[in-house]
């Protein structure tokens, strides 16, 4: 690991401890829990915005693939993006970039029934900011304070100190281009996703989402790009659901 | 061409984040549809992590980034943080993979 990140670690891991330490404290506000959240999932995800970085720079416009950082907010879609535009055009770039991204929408679903009395200039505002690492903070906020004004704090923080985050990460990846290809940073991609789904690996019921998520993942990966994702969105909820009734039968027998 | 294809998938991805938190505003989910949404998303990203996974392991890299990913599930499962998911896990790809080119040498 190169220093920077070994250094961005560290500070994430002590901004770990120190939310740990203070969580129960009455004045701290939610904006700054939901900014002291993103920390360590920022230092983990800055390898993968290098990557992305690396893959912006090889393009004739770098300001345009950087512009991606904010506009499409999501890593896997926007290098899926840019590679399949270098392979097979913008048609199936376009397509390619939007089927990956189409997982947005059960994310936003979720967070609809959290944010029922958000005003909508914070469902706008809020919008742009939903991805995986935001999606799952909110999630797991939201299970711990009901309150809305809170929630949009906390929200907003995380989603801000995330993305300004990713796109300074981005810029500095894109600003170093093809010397970044020799440290072969990809593998922090799936690490870095294996870290927000840990805690349904520990649920019981949510275990079965994950195993038939990825196999359906794996016997689809020779699809075209994005579509086996879905594919396995629809086999992890069905499976879910049926875990849901199994363990829920089991829990009303005598 | 890559204005444009940025845009698109800006403005498309966007669509699908602002979409469901309005068309759901004055919608009441099910308990069992809520339940399928929460599932959803955890598979969803289920299916990145495979994706990613797959699209790494080529070549002399399989053999690292399964080991990897395998030490990555061990620790996210015994509930080790993403930090400690990147350090331990990268140690394990960078340490197989020298051991790989020294072997193939």
């Amino acid at each position: 690991m190169n220093p920077p990140v070994a250094v961005a670690i560290a500070v994430a891991e002590s901004a770990t401890a120190t939310s740990t330490a203070t969580a129960v404290g009455p004045t701290r506000s939610a904006a700054r829990d939901g900014a002291l959240a993103m920390m360590p999932l920022l230092a983990a995800y800055i390898p993968f915005a290098l990557v992305i970085g690396s893959a912006v720079a090889a393009h004739g416009s770098p300001l345009a693939g950087w512009t991606g950082s904010w506009l499409i907010y999501g890593g896997s879609a926007h290098l899926a993006a840019l590679r399949t535009l270098d392979n097979a055009g913008a048609v199936a770039a376009i397509l390619t970039g939007l089927l990956i991204n189409a997982r947005l929408v059960v994310y936003s679903a979720s967070l609809a029934r959290r944010w029922g009395t958000q005003p909508r200039w914070f469902r706008v505002v809020a919008a742009g900011l939903i991805i995986d690492p935001t999606w799952a903070a909110a999630e797991r906020h939201a299970d711990q304070c009901s309150d809305p004004r809170q929630q949009r704090q906390f929200f907003i923080a995380a989603g801000l100190t995330l993305g300004a985050g990713w796109s300074a990460a981005i810029a500095v990846g894109a600003l170093m281009g093809a010397r970044l290809d020799g440290l072969d940073l990809e593998i922090v991609i799936p690490l870095c996703l294996l870290g927000l789904v840990g805690p349904s690996l520990r649920a019981a019921g949510a275990r079965s989402v994950v195993v038939v998520a990825a196999v359906a993942a794996l016997v689809t990966t020779s699809w075209p790009a994005g579509t086996g994702i879905l594919v396995a969105v629809v086999a992890g909820g069905t499976a879910g659901l049926a875990g849901d009734r199994v363990s829920g039968k089991a829990r009303s027998r005598p | 061409m890559t204005w444009i294809v940025i845009l698109a998938v800006g403005a498309g991805s966007f669509v699908f984040r602002l979409g469901p938190l309005l068309v759901l505003e004055r919608m009441t989910l099910s308990d069992r549809g809520d339940r399928v949404i929460r599932h959803a998303g955890t598979a969803a990203i289920t299916a990145l992590i495979v994706v990613t996974t797959k699209h790494n392991a080529t070549g002399g890299s399989v053999l690292p980034t399964v080991l990897a990913v395998a030490v990555g599930v061990v620790l996210a499962a015994r509930g080790g943080s993403m930090v400690r998911l990147l350090v331990f896990g990268g140690a394990t790809y960078a340490g197989s993979a020298i051991v790989m080119e020294l072997l193939t040498r």
